[in-house]
């Protein structure tokens, strides 16, 4: 059996059986036993597929401790002396995961896309260079393997009746008096672009229509999402970036109006349904992975589009 | 106050091009750039300067001596001092490696504040940061947004973050670690006419492994605790496209496409 911890995605607490996948394409489900460690109430949607669940008490006053969480894994750790820990790519795993390294003495990689063995070891891809390139990654230190994923990768998929975990109760650690969380308050994005079924995305040749971007997602009942360069540029927000610095989306339907596509760009929507592309260049990168491409102005395009649909304001 | 800024100069991707019909990188021109994240840290640090003209203000870069040019340009914005970690055992360093170095380095100094980038633009994992802030057994906030100077001291600051699903705000003690995320509207200043003609490489240390003394197995490839086995080239994804122009005809087959797979 090979054991792996995973610490639970406290931003989305859902998502982190998703990480179990990385375990079962490391050892196969049927040789891994597995470990949560929860600092949400423990809802069976949380817990399903793991074999034992580690509840923190009262720790949702400890889901943004770096220091408290690195040291509660390391205990598990020397208990358990699991083969594999698995963080979630969240602003805290992030943080925790590095100091989790230097503490092992292990390797980290971080935000994995895919593994892949190769004679017998183990490969962990993920992009570099702004999602230019995909770089196939091996471990050189002993075990722990340690990893961090990036929400919206993986999904867990269930087969059968669920198991009931085993559950074990532990105390956070107290808080280190130097850091102090004096606000918290919620995005204002009213949608996840991750949830959305049909975006409607921006990129840098999308610069002057913003606004009909937002017309056209509503007419197709979608949203507005946006590439690096938008964001950059600060035409959009951050969160609705897609691509590796962004998220990673799954919609049915993906317009892509002015987006050129760096890799990271193209590999995020690989299961992408349908894609449309509204480009000037019809060489873009993007275009080669549509279904439909618009040549030309996108200005144009959308307006005409909107028109022929009844949809223009 | 004194500053510790830790930066990076990173090839300039916006310049690369991926042609997907011949799965190649089309690298006409890479220049380095400093990393954008980092370039929000040194335009705060040069802020805090401005306020207070006492701050001291050192940039450090582990690099190869080829970054020299760069680091003056950044000498030449009253930073005032710069130091380039530099080696040749240092080259093919992974994370691990990187952050052993600069800890050690950093060790060595008296400092009330470190600042980085969150991410670099190359290799995008934020991990050097954390592992320094482990290593000097300090606190470390990522993907800081703001820093408010008016509650800045050099006993704490308060720091807003920006995370998935929140904003945040921070006090945090100082000494620590404060990682910048990229923000478009950081610009650093254009040197004035005076600095330009100024002489800055005195104010350039070099500091190499015969000044660190880092075992020989604990950097570069030889301390790397992972390793690039292979560059892929993107699979051939193409599908099957119907390329119509922006008229009429164009437009119609789009709205029947759209119509066909039931999102109209």
């Amino acid at each position: 059996m090979k054991k792996t911890l995973v610490l639970q995605d406290t931003e989305h607490p859902h998502r982190s059986n998703a990480l179990l996948e990385v375990a079962f394409g490391m050892y196969g489900k049927q040789h891994s036993e597995s470990w949560l460690l929860c600092y949400t109430e423990a809802h069976d949607s949380i817990l399903e597929g793991f074999d034992h669940v580690v509840v923190v008490k009262d720790g949702y006053q400890a889901v943004n401790d770096v220091r408290g969480i690195c040291t509660s894994i390391l205990s598990l750790y020397d208990e358990h002396c699991f083969d594999s820990i698995l963080i979630p790519g969240t602003w805290v795993g992030r943080m925790v995961a590095p100091r989790l390294a230097k503490q092992l003495k292990v390797g980290l990689i971080a935000e994995i896309n895919d593994i892949q063995k190769k004679d017998g070891t183990l490969e962990f891809i993920r992009t570099a260079y702004s999602g230019n390139v995909l770089c196939g990654i091996s471990m050189q230190s002993k075990s722990p393997v340690l990893l961090t994923i990036k929400g919206g990768i993986f999904s867990y998929k269930a087969e059968g009746a669920p198991k009931a975990p085993t559950l074990e109760y532990i105390a956070a650690p107290t808080p280190s008096p130097t850091m102090k969380c004096l606000k918290r308050s919620p995005l204002e994005q009213s949608y996840d672009i991750r949830d959305s079924e049909v975006l409607v995305s921006g990129g840098g040749g999308a610069k002057k229509v913003v606004l009909l971007l937002q017309e056209l997602a509503k007419a197709l009942h979608g949203q507005v999402s946006a590439s690096r360069k938008l964001v950059d540029q600060g035409l959009a927000e951050r969160n609705i970036q897609v691509g590796q610095s962004g998220r990673v989306v799954n919609p049915k339907l993906y317009v892509a109006v002015g987006i050129d596509g760096a890799i990271q760009h193209v590999e995020g929507l690989r299961d992408v349904e349908t894609i449309i592309s509204i480009n000037t260049r019809e060489d873009a990168p993007i275009c080669s992975i549509s279904d439909f491409v618009v040549v030309g102005d996108a200005k144009i395009c959308i307006e005409k589009l909107l028109k022929r649909i009844g949809a223009d304001t | 106050m004194h500053i510790i800024c830790l930066v990076k100069f990173v090839p300039d991707v916006s310049a690369f091009n991926y042609d997907y019909n011949t799965s190649s990188m089309v690298n006409t021109h890479t220049k380095m750039v400093l990393n954008p994240d980092d370039v929000h840290a040194l335009s705060f640090a040069l802020q805090v300067k401005r306020k207070w003209p006492e701050t001291y203000l050192e940039v450090v870069s582990m690099a190869s001596p080829s970054v020299t040019v760069y680091m003056h340009d950044l000498l030449r914005l009253s930073v005032d001092k710069g130091t380039l970690l530099s080696d040749p055992l240092y080259a093919g360093s992974d994370t691990y490696a990187t952050s052993e170095v600069l800890g050690t380095y950093l060790k060595g100094q008296h400092y009330d504040c470190i600042i980085t980038g969150s991410r670099s633009l190359d290799g995008a994992t934020s991990q050097v940061p954390a592992q320094i802030a482990q290593m000097l057994g300090l606190d470390h906030l990522l993907d800081i947004t703001e820093v408010d100077m008016n509650h800045l001291s050099s006993n704490e600051a308060q720091c807003t973050v920006e995370t998935d699903t929140e904003i945040q705000t921070w006090s945090i003690q100082m000494p620590a670690v404060l990682s910048f995320a990229r923000n478009s509207r950081a610009k650093l200043p254009y040197p004035t006419f005076e600095a330009l003609q100024k002489d800055v490489s005195g104010k350039l240390f070099m500091i190499s492994n015969q000044d660190l003394g880092l075992k020989r197995d604990s950097v570069g490839l030889e301390g790397s605790l992972t390793k690039v086995v292979h560059t892929y080239e993107a699979e051939n994804m193409s599908r099957a496209k119907t390329v119509v122009g922006v008229n009429d005809e164009g437009i119609d087959l789009l709205v029947q496409f759209l119509e066909k797979r039931g999102y109209l």
